[in-house]
């Protein structure tokens, strides 16, 4: 069996690994238009701040590709996929076979088309590539704008921050981390970055970049005009699917695929931030390009590929980032969009800690925790098993709401909480 | 594999797990000298209270572990020989995706450090230290279906003396 894997991250390796484990003898092969070792680009803020080195960043070992006997080809492109030949080509005219193919090729950084934005100096926050950019231009830079107020923006304004640079935040929304988290959030996390000396401008947007071949200032369209010659785009990723233009790969916002991570193309997989998926908590398709996420379909999509039938529960929204010391837990609906939810908060001015939780008809939604985050994977357990959670509700905001406080709602449940480990913890439980 | 059980009936709530986990993993490996030490072991263990009974909260290793997958930095990882789930705390970036994901909150972030915490089965000893601290052997590294078999035996022959 001949497969064939494109994208050299998250998905795409856990994909391979999966494979691997199930198939010893099939013909493994990783295309990645990045010309990179196994690397993790999440720890690429670490890197900036002196918090790693570049070998740190290494998400496997420098063996690992010949390991696992994968055939590695880095810095090649796929450009096109014939979906009828079973074949990928690659920008040199290289025509690769495959029996199955994992799409696995990730996301870019959505870089607006405002004037100007082609200019050097502008750049994103995304690959190892765009860092190397970053450190150069860096070096020339006094004053930098991060453009967009989401964990990856503000990740490349504390990494830049440490450089040394003199930082400006720039956000449509008139709160840092809107998207992600909420207003109350959002007020914690724009106070300690201004206490850590970065700026941060809300309710604007950029319309126009100005300078020569390079980035010299920008013009908001509140008329505020600033120096900076360095802007990093932070405003989310768009899946990379231009090569699969006339290849008859459905697509939507990302490569649709079923809940065994297959696409339309019986024979063509995808997974991570190229894959659009189906949410756990709405209900509704969306790209949540995270790294579990991505993670888990490679794994998933890499087990179907290799003939074991494996079922994947849905994405989720999620984050987990932390700025300046202060920690920030997020996952699925923060910001409730009508009256049909409830929300319960506890702000603790002197811990410097916020815990919201949304709920709807007594199943919890969305968790927001800032400063605290020990237990937040219980309420994500209680939010992807969809659990009435009234017998504990009045618990939910104690610091300390924990697995002991859900063991009569696990075990009064098991066919919900079914995977072994729960099973195992309830063995000797009595109420 | 073999895991940590617990025997919630048998669980008096003494903390002595907690202790003997922390000496463990301490720098010295004495209590007293292991309370001077300038970073001190965290917790990979806690008694917590469940509706008024002691409650030995530890990772499960999971079978299909979401705190593997989430890691970013590779950190978290399966450890071929004894199957039980290790963080490399060199790789360790402190990017808390396995305390978001974890189900049982029994991933503990060192805040101070920026490392996650928890039990590594006391990796590289014959048992964990917890389970040889146990005064009552509420706690056993055992297999769980044998765990199981043991305690549902123990239970019927509570029972059974008990209808006599």
């Amino acid at each position: 069996m001949r497969y064939l894997i494109i994208g050299n991250s998250a998905a795409g390796l856990n994909g391979a690994e999966a494979i691997r484990e199930l198939d010893t003898d099939g013909e493994v092969t990783i295309v990645s238009e990045e010309d990179y070792p196994p690397y993790s680009r999440c720890l690429i803020p670490y890197f900036m701040e002196g918090k790693v080195s570049e070998d740190d960043m290494l998400y496997r070992p420098s063996d690992y590709y010949q390991a696992h006997s994968f055939r590695i080809m880095l810095g090649r492109r796929v450009v096109k996929v014939d979906t009828s030949k079973m074949e990928a080509q690659l920008e040199d005219g290289e025509r690769l076979m495959y029996d199955r193919l994992l799409l696995a090729t990730g996301g870019s950084p959505k870089i607006p088309d405002t004037t100007g934005m082609d200019k050097e100096g502008v750049l994103g926050f995304r690959t190892t590539r765009d860092l190397h950019a970053i450190l150069r231009a860096l070096k020339d830079t006094r004053n930098a704008a991060v453009l967009g107020g989401g964990c990856i923006g503000l990740m490349a304004a504390c990494g830049l921050r440490a450089k040394g640079a003199e930082v400006l935040v720039v956000i449509r929304s008139p709160h840092l981390l809107s998207q992600v988290a909420d207003a109350e959030a959002g007020e914690m996390f724009r106070r300690r970055f201004e206490e850590n000396g970065v700026r941060v401008i809300s309710g604007a947007s950029v319309d126009e970049v100005r300078g020569d071949a390079r980035v010299a200032q920008i013009h908001l369209d509140n008329g505020e005009q600033l120096e900076c010659q360095l802007i990093v785009v932070g405003k989310g990723v768009a899946p990379n699917v231009t090569f699969l233009e006339g290849s008859g790969v459905a697509v939507n916002r990302g490569v649709v695929v079923d809940e065994n991570l297959q696409t339309n193309i019986p024979e063509i997989y995808a997974a991570g931030d190229v894959a659009e998926t189906t949410d756990v908590v709405t209900g509704e398709k969306a790209v949540n390009a995270i790294w579990p996420c991505a993670a888990e379909q490679g794994r998933i999509a890499g087990a179907n590929m290799a003939g074991q039938a494996r079922t994947y529960v849905g994405s989720m929204r999620m984050n987990s980032a932390e700025f300046f010391g202060l920690p920030l837990i997020s996952i699925g609906v923060t910001k409730p969009p009508s009256d049909e939810y409830q929300v319960l908060s506890r702000r603790q001015e002197t811990r410097n800690t916020y815990r919201k939780v949304v709920l709807k008809q007594n199943k919890i939604v969305g968790l927001v925790m800032v400063g605290e985050i020990e237990n937040a994977g219980v309420y994500r357990a209680l939010i992807q098993k969809k659990a009435d959670i009234s017998s504990v509700k009045d618990r939910l905001l104690d610091r300390n709401f924990g697995y002991p406080d859900i063991l009569p709602l696990v075990a009064g449940d098991r066919q919900r909480f079914s995977e072994p480990e729960w099973r195992h913890s309830l063995i000797s439980y009595r109420r | 594999m073999r895991k940590i059980m617990v025997d919630l009936q048998l669980c008096m709530g003494c903390n002595s797990c907690e202790i003997a986990c922390a000496v463990q993993h301490s720098q010295s490996g004495d209590l007293f000298e292991a309370l001077k030490e300038p970073v001190l072991p965290g917790y990979r263990l806690r008694v917590r209270a469940s509706y008024g009974m002691p409650f030995p909260l530890r990772c499960e290793q999971c079978e299909d572990a979401p705190c593997i997958d989430a890691c970013k930095s590779g950190a978290m990882a399966r450890d071929p020989e004894t199957a039980s789930v290790q963080i490399d705390e060199d790789k360790c970036v402190g990017g808390w995706m396995c305390v978001m994901v974890c189900p049982f909150g029994a991933v503990f972030p060192d805040m101070e450090r920026g490392k996650a915490v928890k039990c590594d089965l006391c990796r590289g000893h014959e048992r964990p230290a917890c389970v040889d601290a146990c005064p009552t052997k509420a706690l056993s590294y055992v297999e769980p279906d044998e765990f199981a078999a043991r305690y549902m035996r123990a239970e019927a022959a509570k029972t059974s003396t008990e209808a006599e």
